[in-house]
């Protein structure tokens, strides 16, 4: 069986490189969270989850735990994406694993921006920030682009799974 | 002020994708649908994005000319300006062509997506539009992380270096990474489409 010969070899370090840069920050980002309450009054830890003030009430506990929740999400998130490159690296291409984990990828980014948006409206609800009209240049932040990603990566386990088809048949008449 | 409008329309797609992937869980394996949400969500996005970049334009070139009538500063992208150098008139026009090239991007997907309707696979359409999705996405992004540090430079007077990391699906690590699979994925789209020219040449 053919594998898949790229000259991107560079490319799936770079990934490797990324992943545990991130881990590593959000892992941060998580201890930071686990500690504000012990700081109530840090500037620099609120920033971390855009929480002005910390009180110990039901709602931001809640909030809390949200975001905690989220972050842990993210990095499964990226995992999954981290296994489907090497494995489009290593293996033969179209196997069952990557069509499942395209679909798993898909669902994760679709379901986990759906949840910090809501976490956001109720963030904004809780502390009670209102956003200032004025201009904003749309780029790579908008939350329906991410939901098109997902989408897009759902979609294309289906992609994956027809050529899976073409492949073995391809493979049979040999 | 789109921010806003993006979060209800994320709520209100929120039940729509669940129905239709069951939907395409119940058909056959190998005949695929075409994906009719997500043409929905680009053709909204591409919209949405030419509608916001086309008023803020103009808000932008109003504010400029009209500078001195303004009785309030304007905010663009999280900086209050209040007057207008040359200098930060060229880092937003900078920062409007980046987000030019953002809604080309969305333009070639819509393409590459569309393309997907017409139960074709593996076009030649496709495995260069994914690559070019790729290597715009990264561009893009870069040239974002530079002109955001040089306008904070000048806006501010502050120079940050660190490394950002957001827990979203926004941040500058995941998109670079988005924009390396989509030229893997162009590579593997170009395999399968010499395994579907063999698999028509023997049949």
């Amino acid at each position: 069986m053919k594998t898949n010969e790229t000259p991107l070899q560079p490319l799936k370090w770079f990934l490797n490189f990324i992943f545990i840069i991130v881990l590593i920050t959000i892992g941060l980002n998580i201890i930071g969270i686990l500690f504000i309450p012990f700081f109530p009054e840090s500037k620099i830890v609120a920033d971390l989850i855009l929480v002005p003030n910390f009180k110990l009430e039901l709602p931001i506990i809640g909030l809390f735990i949200t975001a905690i929740l989220l972050n842990i999400g993210f990095i499964f998130s990226l995992y999954v994406f981290k296994k489907i490159v090497s494995s489009l690296f290593k293996s033969p291409l179209f196997t069952e694993f990557q069509i499942s984990s395209l679909k798993l990828l898909g669902q994760l980014i679709v379901l986990l921006v759906i949840i910090k948006s809501v976490f956001n409206i109720f963030s904004d609800m809780i502390f009670g920030k209102s956003e200032v009209v004025g201009i904003h240049i749309f780029s790579f932040d908008s939350k329906l682009m991410a939901i098109c990603m997902g989408l897009f990566f759902i979609y294309l386990s289906y992609v994956f799974r027809k050529a899976k088809g073409l492949k073995e048949e391809n493979d049979l008449t040999v | 002020m789109f921010r806003n409008n993006l979060k209800y329309y994320c709520l209100s797609i929120i039940s729509y994708i669940f129905v239709i992937d069951k939907q395409q869980l119940m058909k056959s394996h190998i005949s695929i649908q075409p994906p009719i949400l997500l043409k929905t969500i680009l053709d909204i996005l591409y919209i949405l994005l030419i509608i916001s970049i086309i008023s803020s334009l103009i808000l932008f070139i109003l504010s400029v000319i009209f500078v001195e009538k303004i009785p309030f500063s304007v905010k663009i992208n999280e900086y209050e300006i209040e007057e207008f150098s040359t200098g930060i008139i060229f880092g937003i026009s900078l920062e409007f062509i980046i987000s030019g090239i953002f809604i080309y991007i969305i333009y070639i997907l819509r393409k590459v997506v569309r393309s997907f309707f017409k139960q074709k696979l593996f076009t030649t359409l496709q495995i260069s539009g994914l690559k070019l999705i790729g290597q715009l996405i990264i561009i893009a992004r870069l040239a974002e992380t530079v002109l955001t540090f040089v306008m904070k430079l000048i806006l501010e007077n502050k120079a940050a270096v660190g490394i950002n990391i957001d827990s979203s699906f926004d941040s500058l690590w995941f998109t670079l990474a988005l924009g390396l699979f989509f030229i893997l994925l162009s590579k593997s789209f170009s395999y399968a489409r010499k395994l579907q020219e063999e698999n028509d040449l023997t049949v």
